[in-house]
């Protein structure tokens, strides 16, 4: 097996639950690696592409820079993860919900590249810990900004004490730091209530299933991408899958952009491996075969 | 033939639909437009064709060189065809992440198909996961799948015809096509020397089309414009002689005929068969030479099919295999 399955995750489980689901209804984990692109929060639902089989090799191909949620933002709490799953620090209870007009200012400052702490419950290593093994154990957490690059963020909708933004952000971005930055900005505090993942790079929620939708291995198949269709890379044909199995170098008679990335296929369109383009040779990058 | 470049500008009450890039619009696809029409006259519905402007691949991998037919070439040929509406949005990003069930979803929304016929590897939806069965699932009895026509035991496909093209059997290539494979363009102006070699020519350049072209070399072809049509010699590729390398320039000596005030008129070659390689000439009166001699050996073979013409009225087909004259391809 090889290929990605989209996978619309469900409210209040980890990522990695869902591939521990996939599992449990057959997915032999010895015979083909699993792994998911970017971790969801077991807060967030969404977009979780699950790459299987030799697929995990591609993931930095799939890492799509381009990443669209859609984020409830609660105000009068702070808490220390950033969202409503967390412990509260502070709340305010009376306050004037600020005009859309106002928001909207606030979430330009959002836009761009910017600089963005991390929350101190995050994944990110700090000397080669995570930051919420640091967090849990009662330390200090002391995280350095990080650039992010913020392409949209767009106010969508205003409740009573909440309001809704779709962002279109790149990899590494927290939504929920957004949430709690918002809050100092508004002088009144902020954090996320609820975040759906709506887009992937180009893998968007229409395309997604639910687990309930998935019963055994036969459903997993079925709804598998193929890699060669997703991978939008200049094409090289080749007709001995074996030697390409077997990493040999090929001419590069074709003209391929010197440090390009090719795939290359079967006579039958099946993808065989990813090759990167050195000046008059091509030489193998992932083989899939 | 209606065209309409949305598909959101339309809500029919019935029709009979095909679906499909159509590529070439070759004996394949002719045979899915005649299904086509054969139903909508039966049940007396419109005919609809549903083919998107640009290739999707064209768009998705920005490939080059890959169009048999271009868009305006294929709407042309769609025209021919008799069909009552082609509707051809241009595929874009909302198109390439569309899931199957969207699409299926427009189509029943603005078109309500009687009849959906489709090739039998047509494909579509986000990362080509809609199939034959996913029509079937939603449209039961109404979708009708054609197996791929074959020829000689090959399966027609727009793919096969590219690779015939691309190794210059323009033979082949034309009667998978049903028809020779052609060119259209609008004149532009050239380097204006091939009046001093005795055989001025009407020249284009595809360089900004996606077109594929068969091997730089000389070709006997047949010129159509101003609803006239004779024969000449067509130079695919660049003048290596005058130190010109633009590989998609093509250029046409037309015979017999004076060409005058032809800049921006529109013109369809049609090529029919290759003469000889591309050659440098380390002098110009060489290759003043070599052009006479064919335009000789083109109007020898020429005389030839006209001959067999009055006997058959099949032009793609003309057979060469008894023409004594040695080619440096074939």
């Amino acid at each position: 097996m090889l290929g990605i399955l989209l996978i619309n995750k469900d409210k209040d489980m980890s990522s990695f639950d869902v591939i521990r689901k996939l599992r449990k209804k057959g997915l032999n984990s010895k015979k083909f690696k699993t792994g998911y692109l970017g971790t969801l929060d077991p807060m967030a639902k969404g977009v979780l592409p699950i790459l299987i089989g030799k697929a995990t090799k591609l993931a930095d191909l799939f890492q799509a820079d381009r990443k669209k949620y859609i984020g409830r933002i609660l105000i009068g709490k702070k808490t220390d993860t950033y969202d409503v799953t967390g412990n509260v620090l502070e709340e305010v209870n009376e306050f004037k919900m600020p005009s859309s007009a106002k928001i909207k200012e606030i979430l330009s400052t959002f836009r761009g590249r910017i600089m963005q702490t991390p929350p101190a419950v995050s994944a990110k290593k700090i000397n080669g810990k995570r930051a919420y093994e640091i967090f849990r154990k009662g330390d200090q957490v002391e995280l350095n900004p990080v650039e992010v690059n913020i392409k949209s963020i767009n106010l969508i909708e205003v409740f009573d004490k909440e309001f809704v933004i779709e962002v279109e952000c790149s990899k590494g971005t927290y939504i929920r730091s957004i949430a709690n930055d918002f809050g100092e900005k508004l002088g009144i505090p902020a954090t996320l209530s609820g975040l759906t993942r709506s887009a992937v790079g180009d893998f968007i929620l229409d395309n997604c299933i639910t687990l309930d939708k998935i019963n055994d291995v036969k459903d997993i198949k079925d709804n598998l991408l193929d890699i060669n269709t997703l991978l939008h890379l200049p094409k090289l044909c080749y007709r001995e899958p074996k030697r390409i199995a077997n990493g040999i170098f090929i001419k590069n008679r074709e003209g391929f952009e010197d440090g390009s990335l090719i795939k290359v296929i079967s006579e039958e369109n099946k993808i065989l491996a990813i090759y990167k383009t050195y000046e008059g040779t091509l030489k193998p990058e992932v083989v899939l075969v | 033939m209606k065209i309409l470049r949305d598909i959101e500008n339309i809500e029919l009450k019935s029709c009979a639909l095909a679906i499909g890039n159509f590529d070439g619009v070759h004996i394949g696809h002719q045979k899915i437009m005649n299904d086509l029409l054969k139903y909508s006259k039966q049940k007396d519905i419109p005919s609809v064709v549903f083919s998107f402007y640009n290739h999707p691949l064209i768009y998705i991998n920005k490939i080059k060189d890959y169009y048999i037919t271009c868009p305006e070439e294929k709407i042309q040929l769609f025209k021919e065809q008799g069909i009552d509406i082609l509707i051809m949005p241009d595929f874009n990003e909302s198109f390439m992440k569309m899931s199957p069930e969207n699409f299926i979803k427009i189509l029943k929304d603005h078109l309500n198909p009687q009849h959906i016929i489709v090739g039998k590897n047509f494909n579509f939806g986000f990362a080509r996961k809609g199939n034959p069965q996913t029509l079937i699932d939603n449209f039961d009895d109404k979708v009708n799948v054609i197996e791929q026509v074959r020829y000689e035991g090959i399966k027609i496909s727009s793919t096969i015809i590219r690779e015939l093209l691309k190794s210059g059997d323009i033979k082949k290539a034309s009667t998978l096509l049903g028809r020779n494979f052609f060119i259209t363009s609008k004149v532009r102006s050239g380097k204006k020397i091939g009046r001093d070699l005795n055989a001025p020519t009407i020249n284009f350049n595809m360089d900004q089309t996606s077109k594929i072209l068969p091997p730089a070399g000389v070709y006997i072809s047949k010129v159509f414009y101003d609803s006239r049509c004779s024969y000449g010699i067509s130079n695919i590729g660049g003048a290596p002689t005058l130190d010109s390398f633009d590989d998609k320039c093509i250029e046409t000596h037309i015979f017999d005929k004076e060409i005058k005030n032809m800049y921006n008129k529109q013109v369809k070659i049609e090529l029919l068969k290759f003469l000889r390689e591309e050659i440098k000439f380390d002098d110009l009166s060489l290759l003043k030479d070599k052009i006479s001699e064919d335009i000789a050996n083109a109007k020898k073979i020429i005389n030839l099919w006209r001959k067999d013409e009055t006997n058959s009225n099949n032009h793609y087909h003309s057979s060469d295999d008894d023409i004594n004259y040695k080619c440096t391809r074939d």
